[in-house]
């Protein structure tokens, strides 16, 4: 299970990559161990038959059933992501700057009014918030899904068309604006044109 | 929704079942290799048995043992197992997670502003592993340890300090429950055995831990992590609501801190600490495991004592820094 699931590439939906390394050699010092326990002709220990069956149904779950959770879902309660120590992108030009870039220049300054009219272009996924909005959002993983954080900004979809569908995967090009929202004035992306992305290997930050 | 909310507890339970794996066959590795190797009687008998002495090398143990919480309760149970002194035994249980060098530096990496957490939080832990140890050292061991674990044990300690009568179990007891692994069970301590008996203990501590991360992940998606920490600035109401945080999430030791950095500027200084002294010892996915160490009663007693010492841990913090 622990192998299959780096084979396949589930861990990368699941863990920061740190944690990879470390399952791999636990699914092999397993399989070494389960080799070794089946060549061993020795009379066996009370075995633990309804652990053994809970443990094998779960693996075969796991190993059936991908996962396939909403990163909307898991991070809609959450505090925004603390992003210290990540790149800045202070120096990139706008339109080169990345989402969690963004956020990190708007939460620094005091004056984001500097920002109006800046070109935009970021990814990420729609994350539709407690109170229906719909902002573009990226999370930060320092461990595994379990203390996932969202970083995430309010946008300003098109008129024309249909609203992009919770945790679909957008790229969103715009210009940096500041409106008036429920939350007071708020630096908000105005997109002039959304396309679809596909979901990357790795749908999160660490 | 409600398959939404499922299929994202799925992946929550993968993540943390996956993630914790390691760890746990770390401390069965550790287990299996102590049992196979160490003898079972004099060398672990000689550690101390004193209240204060034996918890403070317990919890000096923990940095030769740097795993989380998965990791060290196979160790400390088969310490247990082997006839160590009950005060250390616990005192590694409680502290080995906070007390270790992979812990404190990932406190020091992520909180280099705050550098009173470098030492309030492994003060605070090992003050609470004193404090617990020393009341669980109050009662019987019959009425603190899980009853398998009582049996094993029985064989690796002195006949003397317990009657005939009071050892229910092994040569004198009416039935045989020592597994047949056991080092005293005629020494045939082949590797072949232990690697046996190492697999069989994975079995039974994974199947716990299956069940710790169920109820974690399913938490996790349905209690609203803001509406805890919504509470913010309140001094007791943040430490509680943090507590409560840090029980229900479970994520490993060695990054919580990393986790808690998330939220440290929304919450007071002595919530913060309650969840990085709490959150290694006492969460949802561990408690299955110290099923296998502890019995029912004394598993409520370390969970309610925990919690409560950690309450004044947070408030003495609050009170100092606020």
């Amino acid at each position: 299970m622990l192998t299959q699931s780096w084979a396949s590439g589930r861990l990368q939906l699941l863990m920061a990559p740190v944690f990879h390394g470390l399952v791999v050699v636990s699914g092999l010092a397993l399989l070494v161990g389960g080799v070794m326990g089946l060549m061993a002709h020795q009379p066996r220990p009370s075995t633990p038959w309804r652990a053994a069956i809970l443990v094998l149904c779960t693996s075969l779950f796991i190993v059936l059933a991908p996962p396939r959770g909403s990163l909307s879902t898991l991070v809609r309660h959450r505090p925004p992501a603390q992003l210290d120590g990540l790149a800045a992108g202070f120096a990139l030009p706008p339109e080169h700057r990345d989402l969690v870039d963004w956020v990190r220049l708007l939460r620094g300054t005091p004056q984001p009014q500097l920002f109006r009219g800046d070109p935009v272009q970021v990814e990420g996924f729609v994350l539709v918030t407690a109170t229906g909005e719909r902002h573009l959002a990226q999370v930060l993983v320092r461990c595994c899904l379990a203390d996932a954080t969202p970083v995430r900004l309010p946008v300003q979809w098109p008129a024309e068309g249909p609203l992009p569908e919770q945790d679909q995967w957008v790229r969103v090009e715009g210009e940096m604006e500041l409106l008036d929202t429920p939350d007071g004035v708020q630096p908000v992306v105005i997109a002039h044109g959304v396309t679809s992305i596909p979901k990357p290997r790795q749908p999160f930050r660490t | 929704m409600v398959v939404n909310h499922l299929s994202t507890s799925w992946s929550v339970f993968q993540a943390l079942f996956l993630e914790a794996m390691p760890f746990l066959l770390i401390g069965v590795v550790l287990a299996t290799m102590a049992r196979h190797w160490l003898p079972s009687g004099p060398v672990l008998q000689c550690l101390p048995d004193h209240r204060l002495l034996g918890p403070l090398t317990g919890a000096a143990m923990g940095f030769a043992l740097p795993a989380c919480e998965c990791g060290n309760v196979p160790v400390a149970r088969q310490l247990l197992a082997s006839g160590s002194p009950l005060p250390t035994a616990m005192g590694f249980l409680l502290a080995a997670p906070v007390l270790n060098p992979i812990v404190l530096a990932s406190t020091w990496a992520a909180f280099p502003d705050r550098p009173w957490l470098l030492w309030a939080r492994p003060a605070a832990g090992l003050a609470m592993a004193l404090a617990v140890s020393t009341l669980l050292g109050l009662q019987k061991e019959a009425a603190i340890l899980a009853p398998n674990l009582l049996r094993e044990r029985s064989f690796h300690q002195a006949a003397g300090p317990s009657s005939l009568l009071e050892r229910s179990a092994g040569f004198i007891g009416s039935s045989s429950p020592v597994p047949l692994s056991l080092p005293s069970a005629g020494r045939s301590k082949s590797w072949r055995l232990s690697v046996l008996h190492g697999m069989d203990e994975l079995v039974k501590l994974s199947s716990l831990l299956i069940l710790g991360c169920g109820v974690a992940a399913l938490l996790q998606t349905t209690l609203p992590r803001d509406w805890l920490l919504a509470v913010g600035q309140a001094p007791t109401l943040s430490v509680l609501a943090l507590m409560l945080l840090a029980v229900v999430i479970s994520v490993c030791s060695s990054v919580d801190a990393f986790l808690a950095l998330g939220f440290a500027a929304q919450v007071t200084p002595g919530a913060l600490l309650a969840f990085l002294v709490l959150g290694p010892v006492i969460d949802l996915k561990s408690l299955g495991l110290y099923g296998t160490v502890l019995c029912r009663s004394a598993m409520v007693f370390v969970a309610l004592s925990c919690g409560v010492l950690t309450l004044l841990a947070g408030q003495w913090a609050n009170f100092l820094t606020l």
